[in-house]
């Protein structure tokens, strides 16, 4: 018993002791983000380009190597990065870890289209380069990797600086809708851009239909078809869509209903498994305040010592779990004993 | 576990809509405008469940307990039911023997 109210003590103590401890100063103004390209995409030899309508494909970011000073190798240690493509956004964190200036990414991204953007929240980082591995599932059901692009560039260090090609200066929007609205265009050279680069809309078949200009009805599959992208994208601003799932926006009628209620549980447990930490904005009057995920801001001895912790939670979890399977097994040889558990609806 | 786990959760966030998409069409039917009340409900529990990985992160309960808990209440909550109506049934058949 007193070991339970220990426990209960420290599991309430950490959060508060280790925000406490560090709050890294997160820069949460969206200006200030920047997203960047992972471009150029494979060419058109490359097996992904080909197969691309047909398979689904995993990227794998497997290093991110920085190629700066020694000083600044750390830097991105407890940056977040976000993975967007148009459709969805991609389990948004990632935890950097900083090994001598690589940086591995310890998950992958599922990316239904081809473009990987790149956020970058603590943004310091002056030169980068990135190596991108993807799978991919040939015709003949054979899962390979292969590298798919290789990119270095110089990271602009704020968003006044004038983006280049592979830059745009505003948020992509990842959409479910069937099409958006393009609000403006910050080029007007889009005649330099030959025939061949033109979005084929619904029910056209002649590429010189599409017409760069506001108010022009983009396909959703302009962003997602990577012929399109990203000499295209750069340079358009688009409205972000209110009818995203969970926006207070959203007007789309819920589809389930009822079904919705009851898999929350499901959609709780599943969130629970997945277990990735999404830092928390609290928006007060104009500042957001930014919980970090514990686990990044912990160093040293308090991350020891919350090892510990976790583990010896884990181990009477354990414990108990198979003393109780042991007895509720035990008690199937017993003829009296049929006693059912149920859930108390 | 992993794979069972998934399995398990996929099929019944499959199978839950089909079995309650007749009610789901009655309601819709009989009160139309009920989806505009509920959407905001519906997106709150959404965006709660997206803070669930920073609550967890925060206690330092590891994936692998997590994983041990659930597959425990599900074993707990089906195999008792199948070993006992096993034995009810064989008991009623012992009877007629």
């Amino acid at each position: 018993m007193v070991l339970k109210k220990i426990l209960l003590f420290l599991i309430a103590l950490f959060p508060i002791s280790t925000l406490a401890y560090t709050i890294p100063p997160v820069d949460n103004d969206i200006n200030n983000y920047f997203y960047y390209n992972t471009s150029p995409f494979p060419t058109n030899d490359d097996i992904m380009h080909k197969k691309y309508t047909n398979d689904e494909y995993n990227y794998i970011i497997s290093t991110i190597m920085q190629d700066a000073t020694p000083s600044q190798n750390c830097i991105i240690t407890q940056g977040k990065w976000y993975a967007y493509n148009y459709y969805n956004q991609y389990n948004s964190e990632f935890l950097l870890y900083c090994t001598g200036g690589d940086f591995d990414l310890q998950s992958y991204r599922n990316l239904a289209g081809s473009n990987l953007y790149l956020r970058f929240v603590n943004n310091t980082l002056t030169n980068f380069e990135v190596t991108g591995n993807y799978r991919y599932i040939d015709s003949t059901q054979t899962l390979s990797t292969n590298t798919s692009f290789w990119y270095q560039n110089e990271l602009p260090i704020s968003s006044n600086i004038n983006p280049n090609k592979n830059e745009i200066s505003q948020a992509p929007i990842f959409t479910t809708q069937n099409s958006f609205e393009i609000t403006s265009i910050n080029s007007s050279n889009y005649n330099d851009y030959d025939l061949q680069k033109c979005v084929m809309l619904e029910n056209t078949t002649d590429c010189t239909e599409f017409v760069y200009k506001v108010g022009q009805k983009v396909p959703t599959n302009f962003f997602t078809d990577f012929n399109y992208l990203p000499t295209e994208i750069d340079n358009l601003a688009v409205n972000p869509p209110n009818n995203l799932p969970g926006s207070p926006n959203n007007s789309n009628p819920s589809i389930g209903l009822f079904s919705t209620f009851i898999k929350l549980p499901l959609n709780y447990i599943t969130a629970l498994r997945d277990n990735e930490c999404t830092a928390i904005n609290i928006p007060f009057k104009s500042t957001n305040f930014v919980l970090p995920c514990i686990s990044t801001t912990l160093t040293g001895s308090v991350l020891n010592i919350r090892n510990i912790v976790s583990t010896l939670m884990t181990a009477i979890i354990c414990y108990y779990v198979i003393k109780d399977l042991f007895f509720t097994i035990k008690n199937f040889k017993e003829p009296e004993k049929d006693k059912i558990e149920v859930i108390d609806l | 576990m992993n794979i069972i786990l998934d399995f398990i959760i996929n099929f019944i966030s499959e199978l839950l809509p089909k079995i309650m998409k007749p009610i789901d069409d009655l309601f819709i039917f009989l009160l139309p405008n009920i989806t505009e009340y509920i959407a905001p409900i519906e997106n709150f529990f959404e965006t709660s469940i997206t803070y669930v990985g920073w609550f967890v992160d925060a206690i330092g309960i590891e994936t692998f307990a997590i994983e041990v808990l659930i597959s425990y209440f599900i074993f707990k909550l089906t195999v008792p039911l199948t070993v006992y109506s096993f034995k009810f049934v064989f008991r009623w058949i012992t009877k007629f023997i």
